[in-house]
Protein backbone atom coordinates (compact mmCIF):
# COMPACT_ATOMS: atom_id res chain seq x y z
CA UNK A 1 0.00 0.00 0.00
CA UNK A 2 1.44 3.38 -1.08
CA UNK A 3 4.78 1.77 -1.87
CA UNK A 4 5.50 3.81 -4.97
CA UNK A 5 6.62 7.43 -4.83
CA UNK A 6 3.97 8.36 -7.38
CA UNK A 7 1.17 6.94 -5.23
CA UNK A 8 2.49 8.70 -2.16
CA UNK A 9 2.81 12.03 -3.97
CA UNK A 10 -0.67 11.66 -5.48
CA UNK A 11 -2.08 11.01 -2.00
CA UNK A 12 -0.31 14.07 -0.57
CA UNK A 13 -1.56 16.28 -3.41
CA UNK A 14 -5.11 14.97 -3.15
CA UNK A 15 -5.23 15.62 0.58
CA UNK A 16 -3.70 19.08 0.13
CA UNK A 17 -6.21 19.94 -2.62
CA UNK A 18 -9.16 18.76 -0.49
CA UNK A 19 -7.92 20.78 2.48
CA UNK A 20 -7.32 23.88 0.34
CA UNK A 21 -10.73 23.66 -1.34
CA UNK A 22 -12.84 22.87 1.68
CA UNK A 23 -11.13 24.24 4.76
CA UNK A 24 -8.16 26.52 4.21
CA UNK A 25 -9.95 28.74 1.68
CA UNK A 26 -12.40 29.63 4.46
CA UNK A 27 -9.79 30.43 7.13
CA UNK A 28 -8.57 33.92 6.38
CA UNK A 29 -6.50 36.53 8.13
CA UNK A 30 -6.93 40.03 6.67
CA UNK A 31 -8.92 38.33 3.92
CA UNK A 32 -5.99 36.12 2.91
CA UNK A 33 -6.08 32.33 2.98
CA UNK A 34 -3.14 29.92 3.24
CA UNK A 35 -1.86 28.46 -0.04
CA UNK A 36 -1.17 24.87 0.97
CA UNK A 37 -0.35 23.62 -2.52
CA UNK A 38 2.22 26.39 -2.89
CA UNK A 39 3.77 25.21 0.37
CA UNK A 40 3.89 21.67 -1.04
CA UNK A 41 5.81 23.01 -4.06
CA UNK A 42 8.23 24.90 -1.80
CA UNK A 43 8.67 21.85 0.43
CA UNK A 44 9.43 19.75 -2.65
CA UNK A 45 12.34 22.04 -3.49
CA UNK A 46 13.54 22.13 0.11
CA UNK A 47 13.67 18.39 0.68
CA UNK A 48 14.36 16.98 -2.77
CA UNK A 49 16.38 19.56 -4.70
CA UNK A 50 15.76 21.43 -7.92
CA UNK A 51 14.66 18.63 -10.28
CA UNK A 52 12.21 16.96 -7.90
CA UNK A 53 11.22 20.40 -6.63
CA UNK A 54 10.17 21.39 -10.14
CA UNK A 55 8.24 18.11 -10.56
CA UNK A 56 6.52 18.57 -7.19
CA UNK A 57 5.70 22.16 -8.09
CA UNK A 58 4.29 21.11 -11.44
CA UNK A 59 2.03 18.48 -9.85
CA UNK A 60 0.93 20.87 -7.08
CA UNK A 61 0.18 23.53 -9.68
CA UNK A 62 -1.98 21.13 -11.68
CA UNK A 63 -3.92 20.32 -8.50
CA UNK A 64 -4.34 24.04 -7.73
CA UNK A 65 -5.50 24.94 -11.22
CA UNK A 66 -7.98 22.07 -11.22
CA UNK A 67 -9.75 23.37 -8.12
CA UNK A 68 -9.50 27.10 -8.96
CA UNK A 69 -11.68 27.90 -11.96
CA UNK A 70 -11.24 31.68 -11.89
CA UNK A 71 -7.85 31.84 -13.62
CA UNK A 72 -6.39 30.22 -16.75
CA UNK A 73 -5.35 26.59 -16.43
CA UNK A 74 -1.56 26.51 -16.32
CA UNK A 75 -0.90 29.72 -14.38
CA UNK A 76 -0.36 27.96 -11.05
CA UNK A 77 1.38 25.10 -12.86
CA UNK A 78 3.98 27.43 -14.33
CA UNK A 79 4.41 29.47 -11.15
CA UNK A 80 4.74 26.49 -8.80
CA UNK A 81 7.13 24.68 -11.20
CA UNK A 82 9.47 27.68 -11.21
CA UNK A 83 9.16 28.13 -7.43
CA UNK A 84 9.90 24.44 -6.73
CA UNK A 85 12.94 24.61 -9.00
CA UNK A 86 14.28 27.88 -7.57
CA UNK A 87 13.85 26.76 -3.96
CA UNK A 88 15.55 23.45 -4.80
CA UNK A 89 18.46 25.26 -6.43
CA UNK A 90 18.84 27.56 -3.42
CA UNK A 91 18.64 24.67 -0.95
CA UNK A 92 21.21 22.68 -2.90
CA UNK A 93 23.72 25.51 -2.65
CA UNK A 94 22.79 26.77 0.82
CA UNK A 95 25.26 26.17 3.61
CA UNK A 96 22.59 25.52 6.20
CA UNK A 97 19.29 23.67 6.13
CA UNK A 98 18.25 24.31 9.71
CA UNK A 99 14.60 24.73 10.63
CA UNK A 100 14.83 28.55 10.86
CA UNK A 101 16.42 28.64 7.40
CA UNK A 102 13.64 26.47 6.00
CA UNK A 103 10.97 28.71 7.55
CA UNK A 104 12.56 31.89 6.18
CA UNK A 105 13.02 30.24 2.78
CA UNK A 106 9.30 29.42 2.70
CA UNK A 107 8.41 33.02 3.48
CA UNK A 108 10.68 34.52 0.85
CA UNK A 109 9.65 31.93 -1.75
CA UNK A 110 5.97 32.69 -1.10
CA UNK A 111 6.47 36.41 -1.69
CA UNK A 112 8.35 35.65 -4.91
CA UNK A 113 5.62 33.18 -5.94
CA UNK A 114 2.92 35.82 -5.44
CA UNK A 115 4.91 38.26 -7.55
CA UNK A 116 5.52 35.66 -10.24
CA UNK A 117 1.84 34.70 -10.29
CA UNK A 118 0.55 38.23 -10.87
CA UNK A 119 3.26 38.87 -13.48
CA UNK A 120 2.31 35.71 -15.38
CA UNK A 121 -1.40 36.56 -15.00
CA UNK A 122 -0.64 39.88 -16.70
CA UNK A 123 1.08 38.11 -19.59
CA UNK A 124 -1.25 35.15 -20.12
CA UNK A 125 -4.61 36.44 -18.85
CA UNK A 126 -4.34 40.18 -19.39
CA UNK A 127 -5.35 40.53 -15.74
CA UNK A 128 -3.75 43.34 -13.78
CA UNK A 129 -3.77 41.88 -10.27
CA UNK A 130 -1.29 44.41 -8.92
CA UNK A 131 -3.21 46.74 -6.65
CA UNK A 132 -3.00 48.17 -3.17
CA UNK A 133 -3.91 44.82 -1.65
CA UNK A 134 -1.05 42.92 -3.27
CA UNK A 135 1.55 43.58 -0.59
CA UNK A 136 -0.86 42.53 2.15
CA UNK A 137 -1.76 39.34 0.27
CA UNK A 138 1.88 38.48 -0.44
CA UNK A 139 2.99 39.07 3.15
CA UNK A 140 0.10 37.18 4.76
CA UNK A 141 0.53 34.25 2.33
CA UNK A 142 4.21 34.25 3.31
CA UNK A 143 3.32 34.19 7.00
CA UNK A 144 0.92 31.28 6.43
CA UNK A 145 3.63 29.43 4.49
CA UNK A 146 6.14 29.93 7.29
CA UNK A 147 3.65 28.40 9.72
CA UNK A 148 2.85 25.43 7.50
CA UNK A 149 6.20 24.60 5.93
CA UNK A 150 7.72 22.36 8.63
CA UNK A 151 4.86 19.83 8.86
CA UNK A 152 4.36 19.94 5.08
CA UNK A 153 8.09 19.35 4.57
CA UNK A 154 7.86 16.21 6.71
CA UNK A 155 4.96 14.93 4.60
CA UNK A 156 6.71 15.68 1.30
CA UNK A 157 9.84 13.99 2.63
CA UNK A 158 7.71 10.89 3.25
CA UNK A 159 6.27 11.14 -0.26
CA UNK A 160 9.74 11.29 -1.83
CA UNK A 161 10.96 8.45 0.44
CA UNK A 162 13.67 10.59 2.00
CA UNK A 163 15.06 10.25 5.55
CA UNK A 164 12.83 11.77 8.18
CA UNK A 165 13.37 12.79 11.78
CA UNK A 166 16.00 14.96 13.43
CA UNK A 167 18.81 13.85 11.12
CA UNK A 168 16.96 15.35 8.17
CA UNK A 169 17.64 18.85 9.52
CA UNK A 170 21.28 18.58 10.48
CA UNK A 171 23.75 19.71 7.91
CA UNK B 1 29.82 5.58 -16.17
CA UNK B 2 27.81 8.80 -15.84
CA UNK B 3 29.31 11.78 -17.58
CA UNK B 4 30.11 14.79 -15.40
CA UNK B 5 27.33 17.36 -15.65
CA UNK B 6 24.80 14.75 -16.79
CA UNK B 7 22.65 15.37 -13.72
CA UNK B 8 22.65 19.12 -14.33
CA UNK B 9 21.67 18.59 -17.96
CA UNK B 10 18.83 16.26 -16.99
CA UNK B 11 17.59 18.78 -14.43
CA UNK B 12 17.65 21.55 -17.00
CA UNK B 13 15.82 19.39 -19.54
CA UNK B 14 13.18 18.47 -16.96
CA UNK B 15 12.61 22.14 -16.14
CA UNK B 16 12.36 23.12 -19.81
CA UNK B 17 9.93 20.28 -20.47
CA UNK B 18 7.71 21.22 -17.51
CA UNK B 19 7.70 24.90 -18.46
CA UNK B 20 6.79 24.04 -22.05
CA UNK B 21 3.93 21.81 -20.86
CA UNK B 22 2.73 24.64 -18.58
CA UNK B 23 2.72 27.14 -21.44
CA UNK B 24 0.95 24.61 -23.66
CA UNK B 25 -1.75 24.22 -21.00
CA UNK B 26 -2.11 28.01 -20.80
CA UNK B 27 -2.38 28.25 -24.57
CA UNK B 28 -4.97 25.49 -24.76
CA UNK B 29 -7.01 27.09 -21.99
CA UNK B 30 -6.80 30.46 -23.73
CA UNK B 31 -8.30 28.82 -26.81
CA UNK B 32 -11.15 27.35 -24.70
CA UNK B 33 -9.94 23.77 -25.20
CA UNK B 34 -13.01 21.73 -24.25
CA UNK B 35 -11.38 18.78 -22.42
CA UNK B 36 -9.56 21.12 -20.01
CA UNK B 37 -12.81 22.86 -19.06
CA UNK B 38 -14.52 19.47 -18.69
CA UNK B 39 -11.70 18.21 -16.49
CA UNK B 40 -11.96 21.26 -14.24
CA UNK B 41 -15.73 20.95 -14.08
CA UNK B 42 -15.46 17.23 -13.29
CA UNK B 43 -12.99 17.84 -10.48
CA UNK B 44 -15.24 20.62 -9.18
CA UNK B 45 -18.13 18.15 -9.16
CA UNK B 46 -16.08 15.62 -7.20
CA UNK B 47 -14.85 18.16 -4.66
CA UNK B 48 -18.20 19.90 -4.08
CA UNK B 49 -19.71 17.22 -1.77
CA UNK B 50 -16.46 17.09 0.20
CA UNK B 51 -16.55 20.85 0.50
CA UNK B 52 -20.16 20.83 1.67
CA UNK B 53 -19.47 18.10 4.24
CA UNK B 54 -16.37 19.88 5.50
CA UNK B 55 -18.35 23.13 5.62
CA UNK B 56 -20.89 21.55 7.98
CA UNK B 57 -18.23 19.97 10.18
CA UNK B 58 -15.97 22.98 10.44
CA UNK B 59 -18.50 25.78 10.62
CA UNK B 60 -18.33 26.05 14.45
CA UNK B 61 -14.53 26.28 14.26
CA UNK B 62 -14.66 28.91 11.52
CA UNK B 63 -17.31 30.88 13.38
CA UNK B 64 -15.07 30.86 16.43
CA UNK B 65 -12.08 31.91 14.27
CA UNK B 66 -14.04 34.72 12.68
CA UNK B 67 -15.39 35.73 16.06
CA UNK B 68 -11.85 35.95 17.42
CA UNK B 69 -10.34 37.86 14.49
CA UNK B 70 -13.34 39.87 13.28
CA UNK B 71 -15.29 40.59 16.47
CA UNK B 72 -15.24 44.39 16.14
CA UNK B 73 -16.06 44.19 12.47
CA UNK B 74 -19.00 41.85 13.14
CA UNK B 75 -20.35 44.11 15.88
CA UNK B 76 -20.21 47.11 13.55
CA UNK B 77 -21.91 45.03 10.85
CA UNK B 78 -24.68 44.10 13.28
CA UNK B 79 -25.27 47.69 14.29
CA UNK B 80 -25.30 48.88 10.70
CA UNK B 81 -27.63 46.06 9.65
CA UNK B 82 -30.07 46.81 12.48
CA UNK B 83 -30.27 50.44 11.32
CA UNK B 84 -30.66 49.26 7.73
CA UNK B 85 -33.51 46.89 8.64
CA UNK B 86 -35.38 49.77 10.26
CA UNK B 87 -34.90 51.93 7.17
CA UNK B 88 -36.05 49.13 4.89
CA UNK B 89 -39.10 48.39 6.98
CA UNK B 90 -40.09 52.04 6.77
CA UNK B 91 -39.73 52.02 3.00
CA UNK B 92 -41.34 48.62 2.43
CA UNK B 93 -44.86 49.85 1.75
CA UNK B 94 -43.72 52.52 -0.66
CA UNK B 95 -41.45 50.02 -2.44
CA UNK B 96 -44.27 47.52 -2.82
CA UNK B 97 -46.48 50.15 -4.42
CA UNK B 98 -43.68 51.23 -6.73
CA UNK B 99 -42.92 47.61 -7.66
CA UNK B 100 -46.52 46.95 -8.63
CA UNK B 101 -46.59 50.11 -10.69
CA UNK B 102 -43.32 49.15 -12.42
CA UNK B 103 -44.56 45.61 -13.16
CA UNK B 104 -47.71 47.06 -14.67
CA UNK B 105 -45.70 49.46 -16.85
CA UNK B 106 -43.28 46.71 -17.90
CA UNK B 107 -46.18 44.44 -18.81
CA UNK B 108 -47.82 47.23 -20.82
CA UNK B 109 -44.57 47.93 -22.67
CA UNK B 110 -43.65 44.23 -22.99
CA UNK B 111 -40.33 44.80 -21.16
CA UNK B 112 -38.46 42.19 -19.19
CA UNK B 113 -38.76 43.24 -15.55
CA UNK B 114 -36.16 42.14 -13.03
CA UNK B 115 -38.89 41.13 -10.61
CA UNK B 116 -40.17 38.58 -13.11
CA UNK B 117 -36.84 36.71 -13.26
CA UNK B 118 -36.75 33.60 -11.06
CA UNK B 119 -33.94 33.55 -8.55
CA UNK B 120 -32.19 31.35 -6.00
CA UNK B 121 -30.78 32.61 -2.71
CA UNK B 122 -27.44 31.01 -1.82
CA UNK B 123 -25.09 31.23 1.14
CA UNK B 124 -21.51 32.32 0.59
CA UNK B 125 -19.44 29.43 1.94
CA UNK B 126 -15.96 30.64 1.03
CA UNK B 127 -14.01 33.21 -0.88
CA UNK B 128 -11.98 32.04 -3.80
CA UNK B 129 -10.02 28.81 -3.48
CA UNK B 130 -6.82 30.84 -3.76
CA UNK B 131 -6.01 34.47 -3.12
CA UNK B 132 -5.81 35.67 -6.71
CA UNK B 133 -8.85 34.06 -8.33
CA UNK B 134 -11.23 36.94 -7.60
CA UNK B 135 -14.19 34.74 -6.79
CA UNK B 136 -16.35 33.22 -4.12
CA UNK B 137 -18.09 29.92 -3.58
CA UNK B 138 -21.82 29.54 -2.88
CA UNK B 139 -23.75 26.56 -1.57
CA UNK B 140 -26.19 26.14 -4.47
CA UNK B 141 -25.53 24.57 -7.85
CA UNK B 142 -27.15 22.94 -10.84
CA UNK B 143 -29.60 21.08 -8.56
CA UNK B 144 -31.13 24.50 -7.81
CA UNK B 145 -31.22 25.47 -11.49
CA UNK B 146 -27.98 27.47 -11.52
CA UNK B 147 -25.91 27.44 -14.72
CA UNK B 148 -22.67 29.01 -15.88
CA UNK B 149 -23.10 32.65 -16.94
CA UNK B 150 -26.00 33.51 -14.63
CA UNK B 151 -25.80 36.91 -12.92
CA UNK B 152 -25.37 37.11 -9.15
CA UNK B 153 -26.64 40.03 -7.10
CA UNK B 154 -26.12 40.88 -3.47
CA UNK B 155 -28.87 42.98 -1.97
CA UNK B 156 -28.00 46.35 -3.43
CA UNK B 157 -26.23 45.52 -6.65
CA UNK B 158 -24.48 43.26 -9.10
CA UNK B 159 -21.92 40.96 -7.48
CA UNK B 160 -20.71 38.96 -10.48
CA UNK B 161 -21.53 35.93 -12.56
CA UNK B 162 -21.37 32.17 -12.18
CA UNK B 163 -18.25 30.72 -13.81
CA UNK B 164 -18.54 27.13 -12.60
CA UNK B 165 -21.56 25.20 -11.39
CA UNK B 166 -21.57 21.72 -9.89
CA UNK B 167 -24.58 19.91 -8.44
CA UNK B 168 -24.35 21.51 -5.00
CA UNK B 169 -21.85 24.36 -5.32
CA UNK B 170 -21.04 27.19 -7.68
CA UNK B 171 -18.14 29.55 -8.14
CA UNK B 172 -18.86 33.21 -8.76
CA UNK B 173 -16.45 35.59 -10.49
CA UNK B 174 -16.71 38.96 -8.76
CA UNK B 175 -17.32 42.21 -10.62
CA UNK B 176 -14.09 43.50 -9.04
CA UNK B 177 -11.99 40.92 -10.91
CA UNK B 178 -9.69 42.57 -13.49
CA UNK B 179 -10.97 40.25 -16.22
CA UNK B 180 -14.63 41.15 -15.55
CA UNK B 181 -16.39 43.71 -17.76
CA UNK B 182 -20.03 44.74 -17.92
CA UNK B 183 -21.86 47.17 -20.18
CA UNK B 184 -23.61 49.94 -18.22
CA UNK B 185 -25.90 52.89 -18.79
CA UNK B 186 -26.51 56.01 -16.73
CA UNK B 187 -29.89 55.99 -14.99
CA UNK B 188 -31.98 58.81 -16.39
CA UNK B 189 -29.56 59.59 -19.20
CA UNK B 190 -28.41 58.37 -22.59
CA UNK B 191 -24.81 57.48 -21.62
CA UNK B 192 -23.48 53.99 -22.31
CA UNK B 193 -20.13 52.72 -21.07
CA UNK B 194 -18.21 49.72 -19.77
CA UNK B 195 -17.22 48.97 -16.18
CA UNK B 196 -14.06 46.87 -15.79
CA UNK B 197 -12.85 45.44 -12.48
CA UNK B 198 -9.56 46.68 -11.05
CA UNK B 199 -9.04 44.10 -8.31
CA UNK B 200 -10.37 46.64 -5.81
CA UNK B 201 -13.32 45.28 -3.77
CA UNK B 202 -14.79 48.76 -3.32
CA UNK B 203 -14.87 50.17 -6.81
CA UNK B 204 -13.79 50.12 -10.43
CA UNK B 205 -13.35 52.28 -13.51
CA UNK B 206 -16.08 53.00 -16.03
CA UNK B 207 -14.93 53.98 -19.50
CA UNK B 208 -16.25 54.62 -22.99
CA UNK B 209 -18.89 57.29 -22.27
CA UNK B 210 -19.43 59.70 -25.13
CA UNK B 211 -17.98 63.09 -24.24
CA UNK B 212 -21.23 64.77 -25.22
CA UNK B 213 -23.45 62.90 -22.75
CA UNK B 214 -23.89 64.19 -19.22
CA UNK B 215 -22.13 62.15 -16.53
CA UNK B 216 -21.74 63.60 -13.06
CA UNK B 217 -20.69 62.59 -9.59
CA UNK B 218 -23.43 60.60 -7.85
CA UNK B 219 -24.95 59.18 -11.04
CA UNK B 220 -26.11 55.58 -10.71
CA UNK B 221 -24.85 53.10 -13.33
CA UNK B 222 -26.94 50.02 -14.10
CA UNK B 223 -26.46 47.12 -16.50
CA UNK B 224 -27.31 48.27 -20.00
CA UNK B 225 -29.08 45.07 -21.08
CA UNK B 226 -28.34 45.85 -24.69
CA UNK B 227 -28.65 43.20 -27.37
CA UNK B 228 -26.50 40.12 -26.57
CA UNK B 229 -25.60 41.60 -23.17
CA UNK B 230 -24.38 39.07 -20.62
CA UNK B 231 -26.71 40.62 -18.03
CA UNK B 232 -30.37 41.61 -17.85
CA UNK B 233 -31.03 45.36 -17.79
CA UNK B 234 -31.21 47.58 -14.72
CA UNK B 235 -29.04 45.72 -12.22
CA UNK B 236 -27.32 48.39 -10.12
CA UNK B 237 -23.56 48.30 -10.71
CA UNK B 238 -22.26 51.37 -8.91
CA UNK B 239 -22.31 55.08 -8.29
CA UNK B 240 -20.01 57.61 -9.95
CA UNK B 241 -17.40 59.11 -7.61
CA UNK B 242 -15.51 61.30 -10.07
CA UNK B 243 -15.45 61.97 -13.81
CA UNK B 244 -12.46 62.67 -16.09
CA UNK B 245 -11.85 62.86 -19.82
CA UNK B 246 -9.60 60.38 -21.56
CA UNK B 247 -6.19 61.43 -22.93
CA UNK B 248 -7.55 62.61 -26.29
CA UNK B 249 -10.72 64.18 -24.91
CA UNK B 250 -13.12 62.00 -26.88
CA UNK B 251 -14.56 59.94 -24.08
CA UNK B 252 -15.42 60.35 -20.44
CA UNK B 253 -14.20 57.97 -17.77
CA UNK B 254 -15.36 57.63 -14.19
CA UNK B 255 -14.25 56.09 -10.94
CA UNK B 256 -17.19 54.30 -9.40
CA UNK B 257 -18.10 52.80 -6.05
CA UNK B 258 -19.80 49.40 -6.33
CA UNK B 259 -23.44 49.19 -5.32
CA UNK B 260 -22.79 45.80 -3.72
CA UNK B 261 -20.63 45.66 -0.59
CA UNK B 262 -18.41 42.60 -0.84
CA UNK B 263 -17.23 42.80 2.74
CA UNK B 264 -20.79 42.15 3.97
CA UNK B 265 -21.68 39.31 1.65
CA UNK B 266 -23.18 36.40 3.58
CA UNK B 267 -25.94 35.58 1.10
CA UNK B 268 -26.33 36.31 -2.60
CA UNK B 269 -29.12 35.89 -5.11
CA UNK B 270 -28.51 34.08 -8.37
CA UNK B 271 -30.85 35.25 -11.12
CA UNK B 272 -31.92 32.23 -13.17
CA UNK B 273 -31.36 34.21 -16.35
CA UNK B 274 -29.14 33.09 -19.18
CA UNK B 275 -27.69 35.44 -21.77
CA UNK B 276 -29.25 35.14 -25.23
CA UNK B 277 -27.25 32.84 -27.51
Amino acid sequence: MLESTTARMATVLLMAAVLQYSLLSTIRVAGVAPELLLVVAIAGGIVAGEQRGAVTGFAAGVAMDLIMPGRPFGLSVLTFTLVGFMVGRYQTSAASRSRPTVVVTAGVASVLASGAYISLARVFDGADLLNGQFLVVALVVAAWSMVLVLPVTAVVRWAWRLPTGVSAWSR
Amino acid sequence: MARPGGGQRRTRLTLILLVLVSITLLTLDGRNFGPLASLRSGVGGLFAPVGSAMDSVTRPVRDAWNGAFSYDEMREDNERLAIRVEELERGEAAAEAARRELEQLAADLDLEALASIDSVVARVVAGGVGNFDGGLQIDRGTNAGIAVGMPVVGGTGLVGRVIQATATRSTVQLISDPTFSVGVRVVGGPGLGVVTGQGDPDGARATGFDNAVPLTEGDLLVTSGTLRSLFPPDLAVGRVLSVTSDAVGLEKEADIEFAARFADLRYVTVLLWEPPQ
